[in-house]
């Protein structure tokens, strides 16, 4: 890196000429290059793809403010990503090393994707390294790590029951000291771009919640600020897709929806600047930002159904083992009770006999 | 001596793929494909409530998204002998052209273009000329000199900065690299613009798929976006206004730009038109449908053997017999236990890592054949499809890339180079045109349909419910990628068996039980590699299939 | 010694609960029935509105927010069973109902037998029988679970709650599944705990109803020496 302070002007004039020339570019740029290289050098963020369907890259795709194309051009650099960067194979391998030894203790890891540690990882290799080793290499040089998406910070869709390639999200292999949480599947785009910015802006971590994840983002319901809320209060529900109460807006709560326990902004910041979001259209929430949402909130059409038996770990129907349960208690008084009375009855029988035997 | 030469990671492309070629004498001769994931999400589904499979299928892949929703809910309503009202069918037909409008941009530009395009010769390239050439190409607002030339200057601060971030590993200079400068600059500058209209073309997918990537209005039984002209929360003319003007502008695009760029790319690189033909079985769905039942279709679906379109045998419902008994897997070059060769509702998913074994097993994806026949799939098998069968808006289409094509290469490009490394590229061109067009047609179906009073989207009546005992039930769609096919197994309403062979399943795979190679491999015999340490030509060449590994493997 | 004979017996009134312990027997009691009830419906919803006119009815704000209070109610309930575990008389104190030494032991089985009649009498015990007393701890720590959990769901944004909630039960989702699950615990007890009641009070007239009133039990007269 060019440190300023210590060239002289002849020697930097002569560094950015020579940058002009090695660009091949007319001597008139030279002064362009000056201020390329003044102006505050890009942060440097890698950008790691595990188990993952990078549809959390795709994200990026969708957001305006910044578009991609100036996120990718004038706000960070971003050496290494596997789904945009141009060179392949060694050439991309070279540019990821390069990265990460230029900016040691520097730049920001982003990771997309859940990371397996089965059998020593061999479900996702990349390089023909497993994702696991990468990751604890690559982390361990970065200065912040930002998991991206709910496979990363969870293990989402691969870790859900039977997980099988032991699939976890990120915390579980680097810990959470340098670590923030960014959920969704996929994540609205704007909480990354907004990590970015604040880290940028306050040159700090913004406040984090129990799962690491920025308050900003994911300080409130879903359920809380729902545009919904007032039919829900009110009792209004949509009994069915389609139904009368559906198409007049009202609430989703008996379809299955899970913004009563899902942390998220999608009801205020809402996605790709038209106001869509899920239950907006008239879909419930999966509840996509919060841990195994996978296995805890599904089936997602119920609103509660199969209830994992602490302990157990065997999901079972709650309303039915209560049913069975409560009817089986009140079958045992029921038999308790006839067990009474015709123990009662055998003894008056035998009292009577006594009684009888007494007066012969 | 042959040389071997081992790429991976594979960049520009979604996933963890692996590709080996030998080289000799600077032509490929042989060459593996190795998809490099495997989530299991087949083995995850079973046990499962069969309505909650679209949102974990729909998991495959954030890149083509919404086409596992869709043939999910197929497969499942297939089982169950549903039938889809009519605004579901056309919500479900808007989100597949809009999606696949964004998904052809972003492969052309932001995945494929940097094969092709020297980024840094862009920088010497004159802005007036650059006009001038894209004024003669095509009357598009956008084609001005003031514009090329802020192009530049944001091109310009962007390399001197010296950081280059992801460009910064490109191939810059390769002799292969052989376009001039104008033609650089502008496809620098619609890598950009083209940033702006695939938004566009997600706009349109969030308003019927509530968010993208990963839509969440399709169910069993219909969709779950309510619609009610007389409502402020349900979808209502100002929503069929903002996509009606969003698609507009994303065809004017399409229809100017991207396809006139993808056809004086190929022009330019017209010797790409011999190269990369590889297995010439086509297999495509048809697709759009437009009745309830699935039985009448906007889009073709076929298969065609060896290249030769006499062979052409459509594919005419959902409950299509002909694909329904043809499709099967095999798994013996690939990282599960064999148990033989299988049709989807019999197959089984069970890893068995060997490491890669050139012989033996070598890749997590796996052999899926059609009458056992290894087949290509994707937009060019969609366009033989539809010259197959003469249908309409393909002809128009390809009649008009085509000649103009020609004009520009100075040669008559015909229809039988479509079948190569370029020929796909503009085949996805050309499709998105058709999309572009179709998008159009299905909002104006939605709009009339509930003009006449018709809001139903969901058979809220009866409901969704499951028999108890064994249902199976298979769903296609074709997909940006090409013929994508679920099938499932229900037992007692829950999932017993699920299967996906999905259109990068058709072309990432292996060999199989008859040693027969899969299509990416078959495409790079023979392919130029001139700089074996810069294999760009095999990033060419498998580029043009754009691959999808998390999609292929699942 | 009073005589006896096997048919009639002498009993002798004593005081057994505080008022203490009976205010919040009732306050628990009630607002348990409460919840129940309300738990209910906020489990699944009746739709009540017509679709021709939308007046507002806030039955459902209605019923969640009896459940609220109701919750509340149960929660000084408890922090009053919570003083009397400790700080309670003999009878009211944990240490007298559970199974923690050998003649609590022994208790516990007799009352098993007595209640699988294998045995015609109850042990008699002045205060809960350890049975019981087992039973009603185990309310008391099912209890506290749909408190924290009900306080959970009901304060997402507290910090020390949230913080609290999440350690303990994770997402939210796994402690509304919890506070569902719990839920079908209360009904059995009721069921079980009424039916055990009278048919005590039937076997044995203890005066064991009303003593939850009047605080008054009877004992026989022999078991008082
Ligand atoms: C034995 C005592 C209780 C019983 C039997 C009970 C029962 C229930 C039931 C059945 C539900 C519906 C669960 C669902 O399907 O989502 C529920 C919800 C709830 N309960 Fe309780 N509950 C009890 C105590 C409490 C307490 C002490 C509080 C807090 C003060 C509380 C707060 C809540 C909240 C906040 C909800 C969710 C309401 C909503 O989502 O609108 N509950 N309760
Ligand atoms: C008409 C209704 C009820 C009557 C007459 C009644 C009566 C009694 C009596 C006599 C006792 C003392 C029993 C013993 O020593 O084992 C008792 C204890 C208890 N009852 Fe009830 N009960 C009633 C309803 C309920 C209800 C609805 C609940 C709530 C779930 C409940 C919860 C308890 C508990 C937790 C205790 C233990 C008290 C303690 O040691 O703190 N009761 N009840
Ligand atoms: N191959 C594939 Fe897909 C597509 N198009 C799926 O069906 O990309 Ni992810
Ligand atoms: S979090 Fe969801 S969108 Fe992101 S990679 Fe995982 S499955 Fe795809
Ligand atoms: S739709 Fe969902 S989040 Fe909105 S009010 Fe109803 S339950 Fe809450
Ligand atoms: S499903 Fe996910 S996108 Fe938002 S509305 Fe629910 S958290
Ligand atoms: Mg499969």
């Amino acid at each position: 890196m060019l440190e300023l302070k210590e060239l002289s002007r002849r020697d930097f004039l002569r560094i950015c000429t020579a940058i002009t020339a090695t660009l091949g570019l007319p001597f008139t740029y030279v002064e362009t290059v000056q201020s390329a290289v003044q102006a505050k050098r890009k942060p440097t963020v890698i950008w790691l793809h595990f188990m993952e369907c990078t549809g959390c890259s795709e994200t990026l795709l969708r957001a305006s403010h910044p578009p991609l194309g100036r996120f990718l051009l004038e706000i960070v650099d971003l050496p290494y990503h596997e789904t945009l960067m141009a060179g392949a194979g060694l050439q991309a391998e070279e540019s990821l090393h390069k990265a990460v030894k230029e900016n040691k203790g520097e730049f920001i890891l982003v990771v997309e994707g859940a990371v397996s540690t089965k059998d020593g990882g061999i479900y996702c290799q990349i390089g023909g390294r497993p994702a696991l080793q990468i990751l604890k290499e690559v982390a361990k040089d970065a200065k912040l790590v930002i998991a991206y998406g709910t496979c990363a910070t969870f293990g989402g869709i691969q870790s859900a029951d039977p997980n099988p390639t032991g699939a976890v999200g990120v915390s579980e292999i680097i810990g959470t000291s340098k670590l923030i949480n960014v959920s969704g599947c996929p994540p609205n785009p704007y909480n990354l771009l907004a990590t970015v910015a604040y880290l940028l802006t306050f040159n700090r971590v913004p406040p984090l919640d129990e799962f690491k994840r920025p308050l900003f983002a994911y300080g409130r319901r879903i359920h809380d600020h729902c545009e919904r809320r007032a039919h829900f209060d009110e009792g209004r529900f949509a009994e069915s897709f389609g139904d009368e109460g559906h198409k007049r807006g009202y609430c989703l709560y008996k379809l299955g929806c899970k913004g009563p326990v899902t942390y998220a902004n999608c009801m205020t910041l809402k996605f790709c600047d038209i106001g869509a979001w899920p239950i907006g259209a008239g879909h419930p929430c999966l509840g996509c930002t919060e841990p195994d949402f996978w296995d805890k909130m599904t089936p997602f059409y119920e609103h509660l159904k199969d209830v994992p038996i602490p302990g157990g770990g065997i999901i079972s129907n709650a309303e039915k083992i209560g049913a069975i349960a409560l009817a089986g208690a009140g079958l045992a008084i029921a038999v308790h009770a006839g067990a009474g009375f015709v123990k009662k009855a055998l003894k008056n029988r035998a009292n009577d006999e006594n009684k009888k035997e007494e007066g012969a | 001596m042959a040389k071997r030469i081992t790429i991976d990671p594979i960049t520009r492309i979604e996933g963890h793929l692996r590709i080996d070629v030998e080289v000799d004498g600077g032509r490929v001769t042989n060459a593996w494909s190795s998809a490099q994931m495997w989530r299991g999400i087949e083995i995850i589904l079973r046990g499962r409530d069969p309505r909650d499979a679209w949102m974990f299928t729909q998991r495959f892949c954030g890149v083509c998204t919404t086409v596992h929703a869709i043939a999910s809910v197929r497969a499942v309503e297939n089982a169950l002998g549903l039938e889809i009202p009519l605004n579901a069918q056309y919500v479900r037909n808007i989100i597949l052209c809009a999606h696949a409008l964004h998904d052809h941009i972003v492969h052309f530009y932001h995945l494929s273009a940097l094969d092709w395009v020297d980024v840094l010769s862009a920088l010497k390239a004159d802005p007036k000329k650059t006009a001038e050439l894209a004024q003669s190409l095509s009357d598009w607002v956008g084609n001005s000199e003031t514009y090329f030339r802020d192009i530049k200057n944001k091109l310009n601060n962007f390399v001197t900065s010296g950081q280059l971030g992801p460009f910064g590993s490109g191939y810059w200079g390769h002799p292969q690299m052989k376009l001039p400068p104008e033609v650089n600059l502008l496809a620098v500058a619609h890598y950009l613009t083209a940033l702006d209209y695939q938004y566009k073309a997600n706009q349109v997918v969030a308003i019927f798929g509530a968010k993208t990537p990963h839509i969440q209005t399709v169910i069993v039984g219909g969709v779950a976006l309510a619609i009610n002209p007389d409502n402020p929360s349900a979808l209502n003319l100002e929503r069929i206004m903002l996509a009606r003007e969003l698609l507009n502008e994303v065809k004017n695009f399409v229809q100017k730009v991207y396809l006139i760029d993808a056809i004086a790319l190929s022009a330019l690189y017209s010797d790409w038109f011999e190269i990369g033909k590889g297995v010439t079985n086509y297999l495509a769905v048809p697709d759009l449908p437009l009745d309830t039942k699935g039985t009448q279709f906007d889009l073709p679906g076929g298969t065609i053997f060896n290249g030769d379109l006499s062979t052409y045998k459509p594919i005419t419902s959902f409950t299509d017999s002909y694909f329904r008994d043809n499709v099967s897997e095999s798994v013996v070059h690939s990282w599960y236990k064999d148990i033989g060769v299988k049709h989807p509702w019999q197959g089984d998913t069970l890893p068995d890592y060997t490491g890669f074994k050139e012989d033996g097993k070598y890749t997590w994806s796996k052999a899926p054949r059609f009458q056992g026949e290894p087949m290509q799939v994707g937009p060019l098998a969609q366009i033989l499809m539809g010259v197959a069968s003469k249908h309409e808006l393909t002809m128009k289409w390809v009649n008009f890339a085509l000649d103009k094509c020609s004009s520009i290469a100075k040669k008559p490009i015909t229809i039988d180079k479509l079948q190569s490394t370029m020929g796909r590229h503009l085949a996805r061109a050309i499709r998105a045109s058709m999309l572009a067009d179709l998008a159009l047609k299905h909002l104006d179906l939605l709009e009339q349909n509930i003009a006449k009073g018709d809001l139903e989207i969901y058979p809220y009546k009866t409901g969704v419910k499951f028999p108890s005992g064994e249902i199976r039930g298979f769903g296609f769609h074709e997909a940006p990628r090409g013929t994508l096919s679920h099938w499932v197994v229900i037992s007692n309403g829950k999932i017993k068996n699920y299967q996906a062979v999905v259109p990068s399943t058709w072309n990432v795979s292996p060999r199989d039980e008859k040693g027969r190679r899969g299509p990416y491999e078959e495409a790079l015999i023979n392919n130029p590699v001139v700089k074996p340490d810069q294999p760009l030509e095999v990033l060419r060449t498998i580029h043009s299939f754009d691959p999808c590994i998390a999609c292929a493997v699942h | 010694m009073t005589t006896k004979s096997k048919n009639s017996r002498t009993y002798k009134s004593y005081h057994i609960w505080s008022w203490t312990l009976r205010i919040f027997h009732w306050t628990y009691a009630i607002s348990i029935i409460i919840l129940i009830f309300t738990g209910l419906i906020i489990n699944n919803p009746p739709v009540l509105s017509s679709f021709t006119v939308e007046k507002a009815n806030f039955f459902f704000s209605n019923v969640r927010q009896l459940h609220f209070i109701a919750g509340y109610f149960l929660i000084s309930a408890m922090i009053l069973r919570l003083y009397l575990l400790f700080f309670g008389n003999k009878y009211e104190k944990i240490a007298d109902f559970i199974p923690i030494n050998k003649q609590n032991f022994k208790s516990l089985i007799h009352t098993i037998k007595y209640y699988l009649y294998l045995t015609p009498h109850s042990e008699g015990a002045k205060g809960h029988n350890v049975l019981a007393g087992t039973i009603y701890v185990l309310t008391f720590l099912f209890s506290l679970i749909m408190i924290l959990t009900g306080l959970y769901m009901l304060y997402p944004e507290t910090g020390w709650i949230k913080s609290l909630g999440s350690f303990l039960f994770g997402t939210q989702q796994s402690a509304r599944a919890l506070h569902y699950l719990l839920f079908w615990f209360f009904p059995i007890f009721i069921l079980t705990h009424l039916y055990i009641l009278v048919w005590h009070e039937i076997r044995e007239p203890e005066g064991l109803i009303s003593s939850i009133v009047s605080g008054k039990k009877f004992s026989r007269s022999t078991d008082l020496q």
